[in-house]
């Protein structure tokens, strides 16, 4: 039988792409580190007696290849396209949803987990002998609930924290904030799971208003803005095709202090030298630390605010910081071991003191334990 | 190693092929044996002892076989202590623990005894039953012995289907292990192949895997049974992928294995069903097992028994539990059914009816595959009867996956291939299958990246 045209292009096509392939596989330089996924990428694995024999090598090779592949990012958003346009993302962790908006799938509802930090913001109350203010903002996916694109999983925000927000004990006061973000889905970012500079905004205006004091109008706030973020849902998606989009920040007192465990005190809330890096949100506060104090120049003698937090506080810090005098925030994911929060209160005797957590850190967080 | 790996698709395929097409005639068996080595030592280098070992094991009863029928004498001997040195190989490496733990649960005095705790080594019970059809068909006659050692030793071993099949019959290849002539037309229609099965693979049995498990996790009927339909399309798509793959890259290297599916759920009777499912493991059986015990020429009870003794083996095949005798027995009662009355009165009726009741079959049949704890296999019989509903997340999960599943039963058919028939020289149909050739391998590779991409963003939190 005479060859034909199109097997020749299929086999040549085929033998060149496996090959060209492996060649830039040898060819090409290896990164350490992976900027898009933070995490350092396997190493070329060594070879020994031992790992050949046990097979180990043979499975680090697989590791070390898949790392490496050439075109990586784009064979990532590929997948992640497929799946998406298939109805799979049901069965992600990041939905899409309209406006070019991605959304962490529902967080998932841990009753042990849940009860345990429960009973520590309890807990923490009783220690300190003052009153502890409880809020918890829900997630951007029950904001946009509506918009999402194809099957998801529901959000049961509402009865989640409806649910926390009655266990708490005499002396925590639970500060409502669902009416604030409902269908507001433009209090979040597009990119990421934090809500945006408004939505802290927001937040911070609805605490103060349950505390009955005085915060600055919108209108009092300079905004400034950082362009091409994207976030970590971006990140987790791979729907590489979703435009970057603007962080915001908001400023009204130029003078904040802030000084963080590291001791070296900053002028003003904004590090905005990180805005260079990948993860722009690092802008705030220079992402998470373990203790940061915030200090306002301008508000001496008006009280202090003790805030056990989560990164949702990076950015709610500088806002805080316009009614306070000092504003401390403990982050338990990072603090010494040891480290007893309620002592801080001898040192600042605390007007205020707030636990503030996004609904899905709230839920999944081993480190509430700590707080005593 | 898989093929669907990195390492299998962009280190030892290149390599392999490169290396086989500048060596001369002469040595390309000997370097497929080589490449074939190191592809079965990649994840267990300790087997390839094993490996060798089952080669000059039989390679020696073939020539003995050989030596004896050329000396007109009878060779029924090494005929003999091949096939027990084969079957105590199968044996001791995949049913010792089985065995033991059946003793210790009757014999009192066992129960100190430990259970030996073997890891199975990949692929032995295809390679095993290649080697004993080796042994079997130089005895009968149907194929010439082998004198080369690593000629034999690349037919025993070779990559394509060394751990998955077909089960490739050495009077089948026998004569291409020496005589095959490589050609474009061959390459291209294997490549072709290869991807197909790639992409069977990674496109569809793993996402209705991963539906499979995940709806376990829910109670109620429309769990239960759309969890089984997409075991039912995983299984079928995993190892008729795998077969197609190994006859594609066979195509590849110049071989021609027989096909081992032929769109089994298509299927209007379990007879039916079973000429259309893993047909090598079932010619085997056929060949080595139910006509040398006479088949169905010694009078119907004899018949009977005969099924029930193959059935049984093809079950206990599977796999070291009591699950697999138990499917293999099922498909037993149905074979004598439908041989007894089943077949005529199915021809009485529509066709549908047939269709439906061997869909019914042989989705139960998968359930009993796949539950090896009889108190699950009870459980899961139970949702699937209850006619009760399933939670929300459930029903979310089905209809997220519904596209995945209406594509994986049109895939299931030959219904693309019966649309194209008519124009299968058309240059639309030729440059399609190509192009849909080249989008299966992208997004295949692209799946496969994938599942290492984990993004670490718990500090962002």
């Amino acid at each position: 039988m005479k060859n034909r045209i199109d097997q020749w292009i299929t086999v040549v096509a085929f033998c060149a792409f496996i090959g060209i392939m492996s060649l830039l596989y040898l060819v090409l330089p290896k990164q350490e580190n992976s900027e898009l996924e933070k995490r350092p990428l396997e190493k070329a694995p060594e070879f020994s007696m031992e790992a050949l024999t046990s097979g180990e090598l043979g499975s680090d090779i697989e590791t070390y290849m898949s790392d490496h592949i050439p075109g990586r990012s784009f064979f990532v958003g590929l997948n992640s396209y497929v799946d998406l346009y298939t109805g799979r993302q049901v069965t992600k962790d990041v939905y899409l949803a309209e406006g070019d908006r991605l959304v962490e799938a529902p967080a998932k509802w841990n009753q042990e987990q849940v009860d345990k930090n429960m009973k520590m913001v309890n807990r923490f109350a009783e220690t300190l002998g003052k009153e502890v203010d409880f809020m918890i903002v829900p997630s951007g996916g029950w904001a946009s609930q509506d918009l999402i694109q194809g099957v998801s999983y529901d959000y049961k925000d509402e009865t989640y924290i409806g649910w926390l927000y009655s266990k708490a004990a005499e002396g925590v006061n639970c500060v409502n904030v669902m009416d604030v973000y409902e269908g507001r889905e433009d209090l979040y970012y597009r990119t990421d799971h934090h809500w945006t500079s408004e939505g802290a905004y927001k937040g911070y205006a609805a605490y103060m208003d349950a505390k009955g004091r005085a915060y600055p109008a919108v209108e009092d706030f300079k905004v400034t803005v950082a362009k091409d973020f994207t976030g970590s849902t971006y990140t987790r998606a791979g729907l590489w095709m979703i435009p970057g989009e603007n962080v915001e920040m908001w400023e009204c007192t130029p003078n904040l202090q802030v000084t963080n465990e590291n001791g070296q005190p900053h002028d003003g809330v904004f590090y905005l030298e990180n805005l260079q890096e990948l993860d722009k949100y690092t802008v705030f506060l220079d992402g998470n630390h373990a203790t940061v104090t915030i200090h306002n120049p301008n508000n001496v003698g008006k009280g202090n605010l003790l805030v056990i937090r989560d990164s949702y506080s990076n950015c709610l810090g500088g806002f805080l910081a316009e009614s306070y005098e000092n504003v401390v925030m403990v982050d338990l994911r990072n603090i010494m071991p040891g480290m007893v929060v309620s002592e801080l209160d001898a040192q600042y005797d605390f007007a205020d003191v707030l636990v503030c957590y996004s609904l899905s850190n709230f839920l999944t967080d081993n480190n509430l334990i700590k707080l005593k | 190693m898989l093929f669907s790996s990195n390492v299998f698709l962009f280190a030892f395929l290149p390599s392999i092929l490169l290396i086989y097409y500048i060596c001369p005639r002469a040595l390309r068996n000997p370097v497929l044996l080589l490449w074939s080595l190191v592809f079965y030592g990649w994840g267990e280098p300790v087997y390839l002892f094993l490996m060798i070992g089952t080669i000059l094991l039989n390679y020696v009863f073939g020539l003995q076989i050989h030596k004896c029928q050329a000396r007109q004498k009878s060779a029924k001997l090494p005929l003999v202590l091949g096939v027990i040195a084969n079957l105590l190989i199968l044996g001791f490496f995949k049913y010792a623990g089985f065995f033991v733990d059946q003793l210790k649960a009757i014999l009192p005095f066992m129960s100190g005894v430990e259970t030996p705790e073997i890891s199975l080594p990949i692929g032995i019970s295809f390679y095993v039953f290649q080697s004993m059809s080796y042994v079997i068909d130089v005895y009968r006659n149907d194929a010439p012995v082998q004198k080369n050692p690593l000629t034999f030793g690349t037919y025993v071993t070779l990559f394509p289907q060394l751990i998955a099949g077909p089960i490739v019959r050495y009077s089948d290849v026998a004569l291409q292990m020496d005589h095959r002539k490589e050609n474009i037309s061959q390459f291209a229609s294997g490549v072709q192949l290869f991807i197909v099965g790639l992409g069977k693979k990674m496109l569809l049995a793993n996402p209705m895997g991963s539906l499979w498990d995940m709806l376990r996790a829910y109670e109620g009927s429309p769990a239960a049974w759309v969890g089984i339909l997409a075991y039912t399309m995983q299984i079928y798509f995993d190892f008729s992928g795998y077969s197609d793959m190994a006859r594609g890259l066979g195509r590849m290297f110049g071989f021609e294995f027989l096909e081992n599916f032929n769109y089994p759920y298509i299927a209007s009777t379990i007879t039916d069903f079973w000429r259309r499912w893993h047909i090598s493991l079932s010619t085997w059986f056929k060949e080595y097992v139910y006509i040398p015990l006479g088949g169905n020429r010694r009078g119907l009870p004899r018949q009977i028994v005969n099924l029930l003794v193959v059935w049984a083996l093809t079950g206990f095949w599977h796999g070291a539990s009591w699950n697999f005798l138990l499917w293999g027995l099922y498909y037993a009662v149905l074979l004598i059914m439908e041989k007894m009355f089943l077949l005529k009165l199915l021809k009485k009726l529509p066709k549908v009816i047939g269709h439906v009741y061997s869909i019914f079959a042989f989705m139960m049949g998968w359930a009993l595959f796949f539950f090896e704890d009889m108190s699950q296999l009870g459980n899961f019989f139970g949702q699937l009867f209850s006619f009760s509903g399933s939670a929300t997340p459930a029903l979310q999960l089905i209809l997220g996956f519904l596209p995945m599943i209406l594509i994986g039963i049109v895939a299931a058919t030959p219904l693309l291939k019966t649309l194209t028939a008519k124009w299968e020289n058309a240059p639309v149909v030729r440059y399609g299958k190509l192009a849909l050739c080249a989008v299966v391998l992208m997004l295949c590779v692209a799946s496969l990246v994938s599942s290492s991409y984990n993004p670490f963003i718990y500090f962002r939190f």
